[in-house]
């Protein structure tokens, strides 16, 4: 078991410093940086090649590269070319426990909803609940967040004005949010849960238990659930990555003060040390999802198991 | 534990719904602004950016010398009176002996001292900076080639404060209400002075309580403000709202009630009601021609085939069509300045004439643009209807462009490689003179960060003429001969029409009826110290 996390770790690092490469390469190579002149009319050549050179914007790509990597091993991402008084440290000191919490909140409500969904429509299966979750489902996957969010917004903020169009720190200002995160992932949980219990409802384990005499509740929680929830369980991972780090719309459109926002303004600012540092993080953050995930498995699913 | 979670959950989300249902229509007897105006600047000091975004929050916490009074124009401010040298290069002010910063401690001549040098301070780079260059050797310092004592800005007591520039100045009481006095001691050697209301002192009518990035910027009235018994706001928030639709969505249901950033349709729903309100700012828009690759006749044609008119209704805005260069809101005798000279010109420079444009192609040899190449035009993405619409009316001469648009962060390098035949531009001023917005055709704007010369851009002989005739203003001090002179420069510039004038600008926004007295200044800059709030 150590074994293999440590091999998982050395890969992620590995895989990290292809990321960071890459990224830093590439985000150089697109045109357009963070001073232009043609923008800044009123100041001299000179006034804006010495903020360049403040920022080191006036050295070669691979010396920056180089320069940025020396301060990345001291844990220093540097410091934000646009919001020149932040650190990139503190940047996401302030998003991620933001996005964190509306993506924990999504998360368990997705779980709470998807799973019991799930597991209705498969045991009765074709009947109006399971039409009706099925249904729930597809609109769920195929809706892009962003319309429901408009939509919502403009029946509860607009039309009724039950709750604010911005804002953060009080329940009121979660709701909206959090029910345009967790719509999708209800709606995938419940296809994936209603698929895999429909096929572990036809093994041969389950028809012996039944035919052994066991409970149904006891056959559906203990001998179907357990293994049907494995789908479920992996795509936990990217998906808690992916709502943690924040939704890039949901956060714009209710002015969420997250990580999603911090990301999208970065790149259109060309903000470069805040592009690389969000990218560290989130390809980090997955990684480390990921490989929680595949350590559950040992524990869920007893047919894993690591060898040393 | 999942379950007992969620109907957690559930009953707080039913219990705070219900809350706002019922609680939405208490009155709170503060007196309280919601300013919203698009999404956060990047920067929220006075040293490291001049966009107006953030001037409109730093002008409600910071005063100058001068600040802008409730009729938009300059007046003395925390100087109480000031004298003139005869050549008109050093200005005396006397400042306030009553003054105090916003935390109560004493503010003297000395405070403005030190905040200038540390704005200009080389190791602060700072980035707005343009309106600072006036002081005598403040650029020579800003790029260390001198010292402190050699830079016109200096306390000479405690009350006094000596200003010298470089070149006389006439609209130099405008540009005052940007110099303003830091607390330096709270600043040197804390790059986070500006993220803690506790170092962000300030002296200006509110003062700054909270600060919360991407969220807003919260500031109370500020009790030790030379003005503070006629302030009667008594708090005002900065909200930092990205989208125009949900911005416009907050200010219907009430969440602000100050709305700057107005989308098309804020337009039209509010247009006819008295919600809505409209100021002219001195900006102006132009299209920039290569010089190089277009002739003059074509440029003259283009010029004349632009229905201006048009233009604005199809694309909704609240524009005036250009007829010159320099815009509306800048003055000439108290009268506007543009009013005088198409008076004295004898109408527009700038005007709509299909027929005209026709004419000129032909006599210059393409009758119906037969012979032209295909011009490229460049703009950024969100410009593009309006590229559109220049690409039909250019057309109908006969003159054909090619549309490449950009990403407003890529545009300004595209600008910048000259590799193009028509860029789409504008700019707003900063004071209330002609020669905020006619500077930027002077020589030394074609120059690339080498020194070399940049070879696409205007740079003829009636360049140079040019040149020369704005260059004669700065030394003189009679404000009748410097007019002339830019009329004259502008009458120039557009005889050879390196620029199309398209745009004058206007700024739109949004006020809810029970707000007064909220100023919008020529800069489209907004303050809040003469607003009030009256239940009707």
């Amino acid at each position: 078991m150590s074994r293999y996390i440590v091999k998982r770790l050395v890969a992620a690092i590995i895989s990290m410093f292809f990321l960071i490469t890459i990224t830093f390469f590439l985000m150089h190579a697109i045109p357009g940086g963070p001073f232009s002149a043609g923008e800044r009319k009123d100041l001299n050549p000179e006034i804006i090649e010495a903020i360049r050179a403040r920022y080191g914007l006036d050295q070669p790509v691979w010396k920056q590269y180089l320069n940025y990597m020396a301060k990345l091993l001291q844990g220093d991402m540097g410091v934000s070319y646009k919001k020149t008084n932040y650190t990139v440290n503190e940047l996401i000191g302030l998003g991620f426990p933001i996005s964190g919490e509306i993506g924990i909140i999504a998360i368990v409500i997705a779980l709470v909803f998807g799973i019991p969904l799930g597991v209705v429509a498969a045991l009765k299966r074709g009947s109006w609940a399971d039409m009706a979750s099925m249904i729930f489902a597809t609109i769920g996957i195929s809706i892009p967040t962003f319309v429901i969010a408009m939509l919502l917004m403009y029946e509860f903020c607009m039309k009724h004005s039950l709750l604010p169009t911005f804002g953060w720190g009080e329940i009121r200002h979660l709701i909206l949010p959090v029910i345009c995160m967790c719509l999708s992932p209800i709606a995938n949980i419940t296809r994936l849960c209603r698929s895999s219990m429909l096929e572990v409802s036809r093994q041969d384990y389950v028809r012996t238990a039944r035919a052994k005499g066991v409970g149904e509740g006891s056959v559906i929680f203990k001998h179907m659930l357990r293994n049907a929830i494995l789908p479920v369980v992996t795509y936990l991972g990217p998906l808690v990555a992916a709502l943690m780090t924040g939704s890039f719309a949901i956060e714009r459109l209710f002015m969420i003060p997250g990580m999603g926002r911090y990301f999208v303004n970065a790149v259109t600012d060309r903000d470069y040390t805040v592009i690389m540092g969000l990218t560290i993080f989130y390809g980090a953050f997955i990684m480390l999802c990921t490989l929680l995930v595949d350590i559950a498995y040992a524990f869920i699913d007893p047919r894993v198991r690591f060898e040393d | 534990m999942k379950k007992v979670l969620a109907i957690a959950l559930a009953l707080a989300m039913i219990f705070s719904l219900a809350a706002c249902g019922g609680g939405g229509s208490a009155k709170n007897e503060k007196k309280v602004i919601n300013y919203a105006n698009g999404s956060q600047p990047e920067v929220l000091d006075p040293i490291s950016s001049n966009y107006a975004k953030t001037s409109i929050v730093m002008y409600n916490i910071f005063t100058g010398l001068t600040h802008i009074n409730a009729d938009g124009v300059a007046e003395l401010a925390y100087a109480d009176s000031y004298t003139v040298s005869d050549d008109g290069l050093v200005y005396t002010f006397h400042i306030r002996e009553d003054a105090k910063w916003s935390d109560g401690s004493d503010l003297n001549a000395k405070d403005w001292e030190n905040g200038f040098e540390f704005h200009m301070r080389p190791e602060n780079a700072a980035r707005s900076y343009d309106l600072k260059k006036y002081v005598k050797n403040a650029e020579a310092y800003y790029l260390g080639e001198c010292t402190w004592e050699e830079v016109g800005f200096h306390a000479t007591d405690d009350y006094t404060l000596e200003i010298t520039l470089q070149d006389p100045c006439t609209y130099f009481l405008d540009l005052c209400c940007t110099y303003i006095p830091y607390k330096t001691e709270k600043m040197e050697g804390n790059p986070d002075w500006s993220k803690n209301p506790e170092t962000y002192i300030t002296n200006g009518p509110f003062r700054v309580t909270k600060i919360v990035d991407q969220q807003g910027f919260y500031t109370e009235k500020n009790p030790y403000y030379y003005n503070a018994e006629n302030v009667k706001i008594d708090e005002v928030n900065f909200i930092w709202i990205d989208d125009e639709a949900v911005e416009l969505a907050s200010y219907k249901n009430g969440d602000i009630n100050v709305s700057d950033n107005l989308s098309k349709e804020a337009d039209e729903t509010f247009k006819s009601t008295s919600e809505y309100h409209a100021a002219e700012k001195i900006g102006c828009g132009y299209l920039t021609c290569n010089t190089e690759h277009i002739e003059k006749e074509v440029r003259q044609a283009m010029a004349y085939a632009l229905d201006r008119e048009t233009l604005i209704d199809l694309l909704g805005l609240a524009y005036e069509p250009a007829t010159g260069l320099v815009p509306f809101g800048i003055h000439w005798n108290g009268k506007q300045w543009r009013d005088v000279a198409n008076e004295k010109d004898g109408g527009p420079l700038v005007t709509y004439d299909v027929e005209k444009a026709k004419q000129i192609l032909a006599d210059a040899g393409y009758p119906n643009g037969e012979g032209l190449p295909t011009y490229t035009y460049i703009c950024k993405n969100t410009e593009t209807a309006k590229a559109q619409a220049v690409q039909n009316m250019f057309a109908q001469v006969g003159i054909d462009i090619k549309i490449d648009t950009y990403e407003s962060s890529v545009y300004w390098d595209v600008y910048d490689t000259e590799d193009w035949d028509i860029g789409d531009d504008g700019w707003t001023g900063d004071y209330d003179d002609p020669s905020t917005n006619l500077f930027l055709w002077e020589e030394y704007r074609e120059v690339n960060a080498d020194g070399t010369l940049k070879d696409a851009r205007w740079a003829n002989d009636i360049a140079k003429q040019y040149d020369a005739l704005m260059k004669s203003t700065y030394p003189e001090t009679d404000n009748e001969v410097r007019m002339e002179t830019m009329r004259e420069a502008e009458q120039l510039i557009i005889s050879d029409m390196p620029v199309i004038p398209t745009f004058f600008y206007t700024d739109t926004f949004l006020v809810k009826p029970e707000i007064t007295g909220v100023v919008k200044c020529y800069i489209g800059h907004v303050f809040f110290e003469y607003a009030d709030i009256v239940q009707k």
